[in-house]
């Protein structure tokens, strides 16, 4: 009755649930796909760009997820960024390793629609949010690059060609930026 | 804050921005494992960027999807781990000759082959759920990754744990079976990531139980047996 309960809460437990998956227990790790699946499929699908990828990306993390638990540590951050950067990681290593050509053939047309702009990201970050503030006092150019970079997945390369800029323009902006983010946030 | 400061910080974001190459990006795996301060930057800056995830609309997932990560959680039933009983490798033979010859035969074909499924005692596995699976464990007893069949001959291969494969090197899967003089090479990974196989160039009589994966040169083995070490195999089993 509890763990049902729990399963259908909002604000799931997700470092208990991680410690339970560790332990073996297979409900938690559904209670984890219940609450954070829907979002995690959107995070990937950015990346990748195709939903049967996007699939692909979280099959694969929930499968690592389950393995990899017990490695999960709290001192180190929370468990839903630990989840996510799973889910990032595994998206953006099958996008660099995916031949252009395939992801062109049928990708593109819809995901040049559905590329979103950087300023509408930093927009739907809370009121409250810290980062939110941060990068709304970086330089725009550095802003609209590392949100784009992090929510699309854009190399250097794919950057500097949008921007028309050499790479190591790219580089220094990206690195300013993160630089000045840092101090920031703290 | 020094230089060799920023540049750790530098290529931490870099790395959580997803901007490292996938040779740079394995590097500063492997640096997160011995290095402390690294570590602890890569996790700031994951910490930083955080909310950022949750600005993607969530959509719409099925028990589908579900269905296939049970699967690929599901441990390999007691006792065809260790090593399957005549019966049941007659019996697996069986439905391997079955899986490759309907394999691409569309619809019927698939509702046919459960049905055979079901004169040969197996629960029938829905048309996205594996009909069988492979742990593929590392010498240390680490799962390294998970092999599915489908009814419809499909089997896709999907890494877990295994180390980036170095520059210059491929790994190999091969097809093991006793009633064979040698192993069968039947996929090649350059990359760490989930590949689809293609078992139709296994005859019926071919067809094996047992996996192993070789490091070998890029491109495959030279030789067409496995000339690297084996980092891991595994059995295939009924996925339920």
């Amino acid at each position: 009755m509890g763990a049902e309960l729990m399963m259908q809460a909002g604000d799931l437990d997700i470092e208990e649930a991680l410690r339970r998956c560790a332990g073996g227990d297979d409900a938690a790790l559904r209670a984890i796909y219940e609450r954070e699946a829907p979002r995690m499929i959107g995070v990937a699908q950015r990346i990748v760009r195709r939903r049967a990828l996007a699939e692909e990306v979280v099959q694969d993390s929930f499968v690592q997820i389950w393995r990899r638990a017990a490695s999960f540590d709290a001192a180190r951050g929370a468990g839903r960024t630990w989840i996510y950067a799973i889910v990032r990681h595994r998206a953006i290593s099958i996008l660099r390793n995916e031949s252009r050509l395939e992801l062109d053939a049928d990708g593109d047309a819809a995901a040049a629609a559905a590329e979103e702009n950087a300023d509408d990201v930093v927009t739907k970050l809370s009121d409250s949010s810290s980062l939110r503030r941060c990068l709304e006092h970086l330089e725009e150019r550095a802003r609209k690059l590392i949100v784009l970079t992090y929510v699309h997945g854009l190399s250097h390369a794919e950057l500097a060609a949008r921007e028309g800029v050499p790479l190591g323009t790219v580089k220094s902006w990206i690195r300013r930026g993160a630089l000045a983010l840092r101090e920031c946030l703290g | 804050m020094t230089a060799a400061d920023d540049d750790r910080e530098a290529l931490a974001a870099e790395h959580v921005l997803g901007l490292l190459s996938p040779a740079d990006a394995a590097a500063a795996e492997r640096r997160i494992a011995g290095d402390a301060a690294f570590a602890a930057a890569v996790a700031a800056w994951r910490a930083r960027l955080a909310d950022l995830d949750q600005t993607a609309a969530p959509l719409p997932v099925g028990e589908a999807l579900w269905a296939r990560i049970r699967a690929g959680i599901a441990p390999p039933a007691e006792g065809v781990r260790a090593s399957a009983s005549a019966a049941e490798t007659r019996r697996l033979s069986h439905l391997w000759n079955s899986l490759v010859f309907w394999r691409g035969l569309a619809g019927a074909a698939i509702a046919a082959a459960a049905a055979l499924l079901v004169t040969i005692g197996l629960a029938p596995a829905p048309q996205d759920q594996p009909a069988f699976v492979a742990v593929l464990t590392t010498d240390q007893g680490r799962p390294g990754a998970v092999m599915h069949a489908y009814a419809d001959g499909r089997v896709t291969l999907i890494p877990l744990e295994i180390a980036p494969i170095p520059r210059g090197r491929s790994l190999q899967l091969w097809s093991i079976s006793t009633a064979a003089p040698s192993p069968v090479a039947i996929g090649l990974m350059d990359q760490v990531r989930t590949i689809r196989l293609d078992l139709g160039n296994l005859s019926p009589a071919q067809l094996r139980q047992r996996f192993a994966v070789s490091l070998e040169p890029a491109g495959g083995s030279p030789t067409g047996l496995p000339t690297g070490p084996v980092v891991m195999q595994g059995q295939m089993t009924p996925a339920n």
